[in-house]
This record gives C-alpha cells, sequence and structure tokens, in this order.
C-alpha cells in the first residue's frame, strides 16, 4: 500500500479512537444553534433570516474550538520532530492529518445541519446551496485552524487564542458562505457568492499547509 | 552598490541600530512636531468651511492620516516579518514587535473619528459600512498579532509565530476589503460616499501635511519601541550591559 495512504488511513483511525475529540464539537454545534431561538422571539419569519449567519457561525466556532489540539499529542510525544526531521513532505503529511480530522469532526456536522436548517425555519429549498457551501467553508476553516493549532502548539491553553487569532482571518470565508445560503433562500442566484467560495477554498488549501509547516518548524527551532 | 549594502549590514546589527535611532528618532520627532503643528493650523483656521458638511468635516484631518497609517503600518510589519523569517534578523522582529501596538492604535483612533464623524453626518455612532467594517478586521488582526507575539515565554518563538501570523493578515486583508465591499453593496446599508470626491486645494495641503506628519510620528515611535524591544532581546548580550550600564 502507498506509505501516503497508510498514514491517512492510520490518521484517520487515530482520530476516530479519541471519539472525545469526535463528538464535543458535534454536540457544541447542536446545542449552541438551540440557544439562537430561546434568545429570542421564535417568529418563524425571523430566524429564516438569522439562519444562514448563526449555522456558518456555528460551524466556524466549533471547527476552530474543536481543532485547537490537533497537533498538541504529536507535539509532546514526539512524533512532530521526527516528521520535521523525516525527509518526505512535511505539508503533504499536514494536508493529510487536516483532511483525516476534517472526515472525523467536519463532517459529521454538515450531516447534522440538516436538522438545523428544520430548527430554524430555513426554506429546504436552499439546502442544497447551504450545504455545498458548507463543504466547501468547513474544509477551508479546518485548513486556519490548524494553522492556529500549529502557531499555539507549544502553549497550554490555547482555545481562545486559536478563535482571536483567526476568526478575522475567517471572516471573508464566512461572508461569502453565509450570503451564498441567505441569496438561496431569497429566490436570487447564489452562484457568484459560491464561486467566491470556491476560489478562498483553493486558496486555503494551496497556500496554508506551507504556513503550517512553517509555524511547526517554529516551536522546535527556539 | 556596496556602500549600500554595507549600509543595509550595519543598520542589521542590533548595536549600531540602537546607536543610530536615537538621533534619526529625535529628528523624527521634531520634524513630525512641526508638520503636525503646521497640518492643524491649516486645516483648523486656514481651510475653508465645507459648504455640506460645515466644520465637521474638519475629523478627517486626523481621521484619514490614521486610516492610512493603519493600513501602512500593516505593510511595515509584515515586510519585517518576512525579512525576519527568510533572513532571521532578529531587528527585524523587533520592529513587528514595535509595530503592532503602533498600528493597533491607529486603527482604534481612525474607527473613534470615524464614528465621531459619523453621528452628525450619518445619525449614528456606526453603520456597518464597508471602510468602517474593514477598519474593525485590521483592528482585530492587530490584536491577534500582539496576543499571540506576548504568549509565549521564548520571545522567539513569540515573534517567529507572530511572524507568519501577520504574513498570512497580509495576505488576507485585501481579500476582506474585498469580500466586505461585495457584502456591502449585497445589503445597500447606507449609500452616503463619504467625502466628496475632489477636494479643494484649500483643503487638502493640510491633509497632506498631516499625512507627511503622522508617517514621522509613527518613524519616531517606531524608532523608540524598536530601542526596548531590541534591549529585550540581546538582554544576554556584551553591549546590552554596557548601554544600560549594570
Amino acid at each position: 500500500m502507498n506509505p501516503w495512504i497508510r498514514f491517512f488511513r492510520s490518521e484517520l483511525g487515530l482520530s476516530w479512537r479519541e471519539r472525545r475529540r469526535v463528538l464535543l464539537p458535534l454536540v457544541f454545534f447542536v446545542v449552541v444553534a438551540a440557544l439562537f431561538p430561546l434568545a429570542m422571539t421564535p417568529r418563524p419569519a425571523t430566524l429564516r433570516l438569522i439562519a444562514p449567519g448563526v449555522i456558518w457561525v456555528d460551524v466556524m466556532l466549533a471547527t476552530f474550538l474543536g481543532l485547537e489540539s490537533l497537533f498538541r499529542q504529536d507535539y509532546e510525544e514526539g512524533v512532530l520532530e521526527q516528521w520535521i526531521l523525516s525527509p518526505s513532505s512535511l505539508e503533504l503529511r499536514v494536508f493529510l492529518k487536516v483532511i483525516s480530522f476534517w472526515t472525523v469532526t467536519s463532517l459529521p456536522l454538515i450531516i447534522m445541519s440538516p436538522i438545523l436548517v428544520l430548527w430554524l425555519s430555513f426554506p429546504v429549498r436552499a439546502l442544497a446551496v447551504l450545504l455545498v457551501g458548507l463543504l466547501l467553508g468547513t474544509v477551508a476553516l479546518s485548513f486556519l485552524g490548524a494553522l492556529g493549532a500549529a502557531l499555539t502548539v507549544s502553549l497550554r491553553e490555547s482555545g481562545m487564542l486559536v478563535a482571536i487569532l483567526l476568526l478575522p482571518v475567517a471572516t471573508p470565508i464566512l461572508i461569502f458562505g453565509a450570503h451564498s445560503a441567505l441569496l438561496a433562500a431569497a429566490r436570487e442566484n447564489p452562484r457568484p457568492a459560491l464561486y467566491l467560495l470556491a476560489t478562498l477554498f483553493f486558496l486555503t488549501v494551496g497556500l496554508v499547509p506551507k504556513a503550517i509547516s512553517t509555524a511547526l518548524k517554529v516551536s522546535y527551532e527556539a | 552598490m556596496t556602500a549600500i549594502r554595507l549600509f543595509f549590514h550595519r543598520l542589521a546589527s542590533p548595536p549600531h541600530f540602537y546607536e543610530l535611532s536615537k538621533p534619526w528618532g529625535r529628528a523624527f520627532a521634531w520634524i513630525a512636531l512641526v508638520l503636525i503643528l503646521v497640518g492643524l493650523y491649516g486645516g483648523l483656521w486656514l481651510a475653508p468651511r465645507d459648504f455640506q458638511q460645515g466644520n465637521g468635516y474638519r475629523i478627517m484631518y486626523v481621521h484619514v492620516p490614521s486610516a492610512w497609517m493603519s493600513l501602512f503600518v500593516f505593510m511595515v510589519m509584515a515586510a519585517s516579518a518576512f525579512v525576519g523569517l527568510v533572513w532571521r534578523m532578529r531587528l527585524a522582529y523587533a520592529v513587528a514587535a514595535a509595530s503592532a501596538p503602533l498600528g493597533a492604535a491607529f486603527t482604534a483612533v481612525a474607527l473613534v473619528t470615524g464614528s465621531l464623524w459619523g453621528k452628525p453626518m450619518w445619525g449614528t455612532y456606526w453603520v456597518w459600512d464597508a471602510r468602517l467594517t474593514s477598519e474593525l478586521i485590521l483592528f482585530f488582526l492587530y490584536l491577534g498579532f500582539i496576543t499571540l507575539n506576548r504568549s509565549f515565554e521564548d520571545q522567539q518563538t513569540g515573534d517567529r509565530a507572530a511572524a507568519i501570523l501577520a504574513l498570512v493578515g497580509a495576505i488576507d486583508v485585501p481579500i476582506v476589503h474585498y469580500s466586505v465591499d461585495w457584502w456591502q453593496t449585497l445589503h445597500q446599508g447606507s449609500s452616503f460616499k463619504g467625502l466628496t470626491s475632489e477636494i479643494a486645494p484649500s483643503m487638502l495641503w493640510p491633509l497632506l501635511v498631516m499625512m507627511a506628519g503622522f508617517m514621522f510620528y509613527y518613524g519616531w515611535l517606531v524608532l523608540w519601541r524598536a530601542r526596548s524591544e531590541i534591549l529585550l532581546r540581546e538582554a544576554d548580550r556584551e553591549w546590552t550591559r554596557k548601554v544600560v550600564g549594570s
């Protein structure tokens, strides 16, 4: 078997084995979404308007908080050091690790989001656009979250810090993602927003692994 | 060519920078003081009232230079972060670390003066106007840089981590600006476009003088702050002990 495929599968298995890390973001995502109707007059018309924003902000927070400790264990156990010393590409390793983590943590959020759509009276006909947007957006957000995790890998408590570092960086993803769903719900053309989101997706996936591997090296060089 | 290279090479050495920065900083401070006083006199006394905005427009003599500096300082910060990462120059990290709080302060001044101007013009302190929103996100980016830079026990780790963030931020700032513009056209919040596009020369020259003054003001402060950042980073060196005198 190709060693990279083997690496990917072992990463997948490792994250799956730590079920807590998989379930926590999912529960967080669902609970936070349920709080919004409770905090206001739950009129369907109002809920429909805020639904994409709530779901997108919620996804962002769940992703960033869930990814905060992505490299922590590898760092503490010295695995990371082996990766850096190894002659094979650190970028590719980082890429596969983030994708495997995304599969285990973010994909369940996307699968769960139709329930939130029902709770928030979001029109079902716009569901497809919301899901495509989330699919593109969560991958991009995962890479940004992994960058935050890499920058703070040697710190003990970093959840809040990662959020502060990355939420401003991630605002364009939020804007295009949430608005593609809003436009679809208003029976307008969501394509421009989706295309722009896809641009950010490719930009993030292409550039951020390099930044992540540089950030990981920093924690060892000092 | 060699003379220029030698100049930069020597400038990059911390003790040499420490020596040079004092007279330079002092000169910058005086130039800034003169320019800002002249600019304020021109802007607040000599420039005529605006036929639409009355005297309210005069806040732009602080607002526009601050907004301009908020972006300029970010560029300086990102450029020095890049130099630091590529050539491992300690001085570059010191400049980046010295710049961040200044940039954040300029951004804050731009935001506050923007909302003060907005109250009489828009009737409210805050509007989700494209430019105000971009400035706000820029402010958050500065806060992230400062927090990350100060989060590590080892200052070098903090410097490098924050430098990576600054580079990512530098790529992100135009994207944020574009996305916020896009979002704004979608919602058509206020169509008020701010200052009229043509500024009369009598109102323009004080603005340009103020902008130059702000540049020198920043130059002075960044040199001043970089001096202490350098001392912090070179605390265990021989020359530092000599300079501090203990």
